[in-house]
């Protein structure tokens, strides 16, 4: 995942929030409005890659452990 | 008196050296036992007592390097000693090896032992130094043939195994035994490479056998050990004093393997089980971020609705203003427009009769005349 390399979790959850911030909580045109939801988009899109990354870890973990159980 | 000229007549001197030699000679050494009586010390170094039955008593001298520790009046001892004979003070037994006899004797002198070495702060918990677990390189100091030393062994692998252990074989208990531990202790601690920790260990025996332990040596040498000690001696009642002075202790042989090291099974069984439960809370963690991100999808797109809302809103707004400003607006309210050949007229002044006009209704027009 190209964004996973440079960016972690946690500031792009930090930009996604600023974006949010500003969308809700200040004044924005229709045009700052239409580009922070396209961006706030594509960051849940890195995000969601991010915790099915992590969800396949924890599968290889969960039959790492079935397989000693066994 | 008559003495023949014929009997030998000796120097006193040469008496006492000829009794000695005989005496060494016969009585190399000889083991006495009796009650001790009139025990004192002289200048810190030299040991003075009597040792007595119903019917005699017999002189002692020693040093206290001797001692199997404090001694009192009225124990019962087993004195291993050479007979001699002084040649200003007398004969007397100079000793060679003292040993407490009787449960009674064996108590007493353990508790004094006890006292001086608690009041010299080798007993005391802040002393305890800590022993890593599991160690990798143990020293066992046990006899070789003991169900002690087996019982050890055969804990200790089955609990972990792989551990390195230097065992040295040891009398633990005769008169042997308290030289033989005193240098197994003294030799472990001078290896190029000292085991974590050494274990002294002996099944359980009689008060006895196991006096060994409740030693002055044994107790002053398992204190002084760089190497951390523990001390295990199989027995129900008594605590040796070796054991007080240990970094720790165990009740029995096998104890002693258990301390030291954790159950294997039991160790994995606890990782598997910590496994399982650190998935459970990585799952449970991605569970909340996902529902997060279903709150943050939904609040993004209801601020950009908000915002669509809000502009859609104000342009209705500023068309309404807008209509209501127009022309179109005032003819809608009941104006009209006068025209006259296209041309607006705004004041009755220019009207003339016979005029023709267009009145603009906001639905259409009309043509109508000026009639005066």
């Amino acid at each position: 995942m190209a964004t996973k390399k440079n960016v972690d979790y946690k500031t792009l959850q930090a930009e996604l929030d600023g974006i949010l911030e500003r969308l809700q909580h200040g004044e924005p045109d229709i045009d700052e409005a239409t580009e922070g939801y396209e961006r706030g988009m594509q960051l849940i899109t890195e995000l969601e890659a991010y915790i099915k990354d992590a969800e396949n870890k924890v599968t290889k973990l969960q039959a790492k452990l079935k397989d000693i159980a066994d | 008196m008559n003495m023949s000229t014929e009997e030998l007549v000796l120097s006193v001197s040469d008496f006492v050296a000829l009794l000695n030699q005989t005496l060494e000679y016969a009585y190399p050494s000889v083991v006495v036992s009796g009650e001790l009586a009139n025990f004192r010390v002289s200048k810190g170094k030299w040991v003075y007592f009597d040792l007595k039955d119903e019917f005699s008593s017999v002189r002692c001298f020693g040093t206290v390097y001797q001692l199997p520790g404090p001694l009192e009046d009225g124990m019962m001892l087993h004195v291993r000693a050479m007979p001699h004979l002084h040649q200003l003070y007398g004969f007397s037994l100079n000793i060679m090896y003292i040993q407490p006899v009787g449960e009674g004797a064996i108590r007493r002198a353990a508790e004094l032992l006890q006292a001086k070495l608690a009041a010299e702060g080798l007993f005391d918990e802040s002393r305890k130094r800590l022993i890593p677990y599991p160690p990798q390189h143990i020293g066992l100091i046990a006899s070789g043939e003991s169900a002690a030393y087996v019982d050890f062994i055969k804990i200790l692998n089955a609990r972990w195994g792989d551990i390195e252990i230097v065992h040295i074989d040891v009398q633990v208990q005769g008169e042997p035994a308290i030289a033989q531990i005193v240098s197994a202790v003294e030799q472990l601690n001078g290896l190029a490479e000292p085991p974590e920790v050494i274990v002294i260990t002996r099944g359980g025996g009689s008060a006895e056998d196991l006096q060994a332990f409740s030693s002055e040596q044994v107790t002053r040498t398992v204190a002084a050990s760089r190497v951390p000690t523990l001390v295990a001696i199989g027995h129900e009642v008594d605590i040796s004093l070796a054991e007080l002075a240990a970094d720790q202790r165990a009740s029995t042989p096998s104890n002693a393997a258990e301390l030291l090291v954790p159950d294997k099974r039991q160790v994995l069984e606890q990782l598997a089980s910590s496994q399982i439960r650190f998935v459970q809370a990585m799952q449970h963690i991605l569970m909340t971020i996902k529902g997060d991100l279903v709150t943050y999808r939904r609040d993004l797109l209801q601020s950009l609705e908000r915002t669509l809302q809000r502009t859609a809103q104000l342009v209705t707004t500023q068309r309404q203003l807008l209509a209501a400003l127009s022309p179109e607006g005032a003819l809608q309210r009941g104006y009209v427009i006068v025209r006259r050949a296209g041309k607006i007229i705004t004041n009755a002044h220019a009207l003339h009769p016979q005029d023709g006009l267009t009145l603009h209704y906001h639905d259409g027009t009309v043509d109508v005349t000026v009639s005066k």
